[in-house]
């Protein structure tokens, strides 16, 4: 058995390493934290969080989302989302709030919406 | 009635020092009962077997995780879901009495006459179950450990992992429900990747996380699981949740699941 220290995660939250490579849908209630390949998409009522090495080739949804990865797919974040500078995003962006770091592509359109559902803005 | 099911060679012994103050404790409490002793391996199983056929409602165990398995795999090959298990922590390991809030005997004393009933799933593995965690690892530490993994139908996942653990996410905190929580650890020393993600100093490796109901787990090499100090040999793991919780006797105070009862 190892005697290396590790550090977990919250026993709730679901995290795709690096090393690791996901063929199919991710559906959880929980936070999801992906830094690994995903062939599929991510829904979630909680936080989705794309690390530097992540890949998603599919759709996310998920209440807030977090990019510093890769996604060829389309995200919709019911509350925010945001781009860190090494996003990358070949897909259209539907969500409330949103802010995009210096850096980051987008790829898509951007949509933004209020609480009451109207479209605020596209580009 | 309580009925105790000690197994005396549990912490070397433990039982034959405090008998006198534990069966004056429980009396103290209300909570004295039936005492059966185990001479052997596997004797905790079969005196379980026994006292559910006279029906016994409440078992305590007292001794380490062995006993405590034991008793915990008879109760659900006998169906019955109306019996409650308490746990007198008296072995070397006693992890699930701890992941349970239970500290020492005299703890589980209390935790036994307050009753506090919450239910967990057992977890099979293979033609195995066990209640609280198993460990696999390559049999051979030489050997690579190129995982296939299954979960819940819906996704497959793939890559190398130096061993991995799998437990029951309520054990861990009672306001979650009862999940399979699948932790793959990795091979190299790797900073954390949240640690990269947000650019602070790492230095500490991260497992994968998944949660499931149902996961097959098939690597490249033959590992071993241990369970409670079993070990099985193979490649393949099929871990499911069972279909019907027990009911275990906890200290853990948040919202209990099941209402508090005399027995």
């Amino acid at each position: 058995m190892s005697k290396k220290s590790y550090s977990h995660p919250d026993i709730s939250e679901t995290a795709i390493t690096s090393d690791l490579h996901v063929k199919g849908d991710i559906a959880s209630d929980n936070d999801v934290w992906i830094d690994g390949h995903i062939e599929g998409g991510v829904s979630t009522h909680g936080i989705v969080t794309l690390g530097q090495n992540a890949r998603v080739e599919g759709d996310i949804t998920a209440r807030i989302v977090r990019i510093n990865g890769h996604v060829e797919g389309n995200v919709e974040a019911g509350e925010s989302l945001t781009c860190h500078a090494a996003a990358v995003v070949q897909g259209d962006i539907t969500t409330r709030d949103v802010r995009v770091d210096s850096g980051a592509v987008i790829n898509g359109r951007l949509t933004t919406f209020t609480d009451e559902g109207q479209n605020t803005g596209e580009e | 009635m309580y009925y105790y099911i000690v197994n005396p060679n549990a912490g070397n012994g433990t039982f034959a020092d405090i008998q006198h103050k534990l069966k004056s404790t429980l009396h103290g409490l209300g909570i004295d009962g039936e005492f059966a002793k185990t001479l052997q391996q596997k004797d905790a199983r079969t005196i379980t077997r026994s006292a559910l056929q006279r029906g016994i409602k409440t078992i305590v165990v007292a001794g380490g995780d062995k006993t405590v398995n034991e008793v915990v795999a008879a109760v659900q090959e006998s169906g019955k879901q109306s019996v409650s298990i308490g746990i007198l922590p008296l072995g070397n390991h006693n992890t699930l009495a701890s992941y349970l809030g239970i500290t020492d005997w005299h703890h589980a004393c209390h935790v036994l006459a307050a009753r506090r009933l919450q239910s967990f799933n057992l977890i099979h593995i293979n033609d195995h179950s066990f209640i609280h965690s198993c460990h696999i690892e390559p049999k051979s530490t030489s050997d690579t450990s190129q995982l296939l993994a299954e979960i819940d139908g819906s996704h497959k996942l793939r890559g190398e992992v130096a061993f991995s653990r799998v437990s029951n996410q309520k054990l861990h905190n009672v306001y979650l429900p009862n999940q399979l929580l699948l932790r793959l650890y990795p091979h190299q020393d790797r900073s954390s990747w949240w640690s990269r993600i947000f650019g602070s100093a790492g230095g500490v490796s991260s497992p994968a996380q998944l949660h499931a109901r149902v996961a097959i787990l098939e690597f490249s090499s033959e590992h071993t699981a241990t369970i409670d100090g079993r070990t099985l040999h193979n490649t393949l793991f099929r871990i499911r949740l069972s279909e019907t919780p027990l009911r275990l006797i906890t200290a853990r105070a948040e919202q209990p699941d099941l209402e508090s009862e005399t027995g």
